[in-house]
């Protein structure tokens, strides 16, 4: 736990999403504003698959262990097949994509976007483009946890979709913090989700909108520092919760980090 | 000049289609009939502005309904360029053209793209040893001593930006006695990674820079050329010293691609840019409250030719629901909060970056919104279908 691996062969810029593979805890998928994404093995410290984009990549996610996504602000959808590095382009956003995520029940990809849009792709299917959901904001982050997918827009707004059902969103709300969203990250017994602003807060909240469930959400500061009585406060960047417990993992400065840090 | 030489690798296309033509004339038949017909008589029109002027004065459209230009491939089916021909192609689709083409005829890489490159060399060879040596010197002063290894590899290499005028790189050497502030007419501001354009005279003599460059007071313009080496968005090559802002540029140094007509203008004033070009490391430095970071304007012409994309402009930010817009609520205690920006997110300024800007069409946005389209972009070595192969 306390071991510490620096990774060879890092990326050249800033690092916009980490993600390890769903099965395989030693694959961790790294996309960075250096137009890549790249595969590595961690406990091999290897680098096992790279990938070359046209403009620089916002998000990525796993399928599975040989397959993944991408998407970035040159707006194409893309499937990355992590053994022979082979890409197949699934189709288009509007604008910039900023973030994904893979649904393992229905074996789709979801994708949000800076065109206000999420759209749903089915990467075997003949038009891979499934459906499109359009939204009030342009969509900063999302997560998924069983079917409840939360998606998080600028301007504060939330919708919580049941992803089998996406006519509609189950619910809106407004994001509890004040000020704007930067991360969301959903539990993983399912509850609830937790989300950070740019101003150094998190919000734990619950899809249960009976009273008593309601009453458990709360919100504590993070990430300040007082300095000659001003408070210094950095955004919360990135979010994670530890999958078999309860702790909540929390990243600053790290997404604006031009040098390689992965924790 | 230049344009002829083109011509014969690329022959005439339609940006609404990218198909390609023998000649002009077929081309604009071609646009005539089939991106600007009128669809509700037999009228065809010679530009799309003339065609919305016809539905909305014929036909009694109000501008809203207009139509999608016919036949056109995603993103490119709006009024807002005005295409007459090959004239009026933006730049950067002119770029990505060009790019395309040459992988697809297996040509290296800025055959096309950079068709003077030549030109330099020709120049530099009607130099003698010594001025070369002097301008070497000279060079190596204003790059600062970290550049200067690294600086005489990518020498000569100064032919890259599309649509300079030609005459930058046939420029004769211009007389010593030019005041500095002045910079020649025509040549590119910045070309990252390759020294300025050498014209004898228009450097100033190795002394006046000492290697490590920190001679100018801060907010103070360079006098002569924006060195490249001060480009912030070009950390491994160049990073510009501690402390030391960004040199605006002096007047009348145009940005490397001159705007076609009815295209947005490059740098257009109220363009902001992100706050991550502020600092090299993209974090606000401690102190500096990051409140006057995105009020800071870049020069005009701060699109630079750092990104592979031949350096789109990017477009300021604009929120796509104004009435939506958020306001901080204030502090109870001095507060410094380090993204202070209520509506757009780093991501989203640093995406506007002229390093990592991707142009990206306004009108694709109307499109997706409609939602009916699935248009699939293929990996830039394809040849991309024909409009007319998605109807």
């Amino acid at each position: 736990m306390s071991d510490q691996i620096e990774l060879s062969s890092p990326p050249f810029d800033g690092i916009s999403t980490v993600r390890f593979a769903p099965t395989n805890p030693s694959q961790l998928l790294v996309s960075s504003w250096d137009t890549s994404v790249r595969l590595y093995d961690v406990d091999t410290n290897e680098q096992k698959a790279k990938f070359d984009h046209r403009a620089a990549v916002l998000t990525t996610c796993f399928a599975d262990s040989s397959r993944a996504f991408s998407g970035g602000l040159d707006t194409s959808v893309r499937e990355l097949d992590l053994n022979t590095e082979r890409v197949t382009h699934l189709g288009q956003h509007a604008n910039s994509i900023s973030t994904s995520n893979y649904s393992q029940s229905l074996n789709m990809l979801i994708t949000g976007s800076w065109d206000r849009t999420i759209k749903l792709w089915d990467p075997r299917a003949g038009t891979p483009q499934q459906s499109s959901h359009d939204l009030p904001e342009r969509v900063y982050q999302m997560d998924l946890v069983n079917n409840n997918l939360v998606v998080a827009m600028a301007s504060r707004l939330f919708h919580i979709y049941d992803i089998r059902k996406m006519d509609g969103p189950a619910q809106t709300r407004d994001s509890s913090l004040r000020f704007m969203t930067r991360a969301v990250a959903c539990m993983a017994d399912g509850q609830g989700y937790a989300t950070g602003s740019v101003e150094g807060r998190i919000a734990v909240e619950f899809f249960d909108l009976s009273q008593e469930a309601q009453d458990k959400k709360y919100a504590f500061k993070c990430h300040r520092q007082t300095i000659n009585d001003v408070d210094h406060v950095w955004p919360v960047n990135s979010l994670a919760f530890h999958p078999f417990t309860t702790p909540l993992l929390l990243l600053d400065q790290t997404a604006l980090c031009p040098s390689g840090t992965t924790s | 000049m230049a344009k002829k030489k083109n011509k014969q690798i690329i022959r005439p296309w339609c940006w609404y289609c990218e198909r390609e033509f023998e000649d002009e004339k077929v081309l604009m038949q071609h646009q005539k009939a089939k991106h600007f017909k009128c669809n509700m008589c037999p009228r065809r029109l010679n530009t799309a502005g003339g065609l919305a002027v016809h539905i909305q004065q014929v036909h009694k459209l109000e501008p809203e309904n207009l139509p999608r230009i016919d036949n056109a491939l995603p993103g490119r089916d709006g009024y807002e360029v005005e295409i007459f021909g090959m004239e009026g192609i933006p730049a950067p689709d002119v770029a990505d053209y060009k790019r395309r083409k040459e992988i697809e005829l297996g040509l290296n890489p800025g055959t096309i793209t950079q068709p003077q490159n030549k030109r330099p060399k020709l120049d530099n060879r009607a130099l003698s040893e010594d001025e070369l040596r002097a301008q070497l010197a000279a060079h190596r002063a204003l790059m600062g001593g970290a550049d200067a290894a690294a600086a005489p590899a990518t020498e000569g290499s100064t032919g890259g930006v599309y649509g300079a005028p030609p005459q930058a790189y046939a420029a004769p050497p211009i007389p010593a006695g030019m005041p500095p502030g002045f910079p020649p007419p025509g040549v590119p501001p910045m070309i990252p990674g390759a020294p300025p354009p050498f014209i004898p005279g228009a450097m100033p003599p190795p002394g006046a820079f000492p290697p490590g460059m920190p001679p100018f007071p801060p907010g103070m313009p360079p006098p002569g050329m924006p060195p490249p080496g001060f480009h912030p968005m070009h950390p491994f090559a160049g990073s510009p010293p501690p402390g030391m802002p960004l040199p605006p540029f002096p007047p009348g140094v145009r940005p490397p691609f001159p705007p076609p007509p009815a295209f947005v203008p490059a740098g257009a004033p109220g363009f902001s840019p992100p706050p991550a070009s502020a600092s090299p490391a993209g974090i606000p430095p401690p102190g500096v409250p990051p409140t006057s970071l995105p009020s800071s304007q870049p020069p005009p012409g701060f699109a630079s030719g750092v990104s592979p994309h031949a350096a789109p402009t990017p477009v300021e930010l604009k929120m796509p629901n104004p009435a939506l817009a958020q306001t901080n609520p204030p502090f109870k205690k001095a507060t410094d909060l380090k993204w202070s920006d209520p509506n757009f997110s780093a991501d989203e300024r640093r995406a506007n970056n002229p390093k990592y800007y991707f142009p990206k069409d306004i009108t694709n946005q109307a499109q997706a919104q409609s939602g009916s389209q699935s248009f699939t972009e293929e990996s830039r070595g394809k040849k991309r279908a024909r409009a007319e192969d998605f109807l």
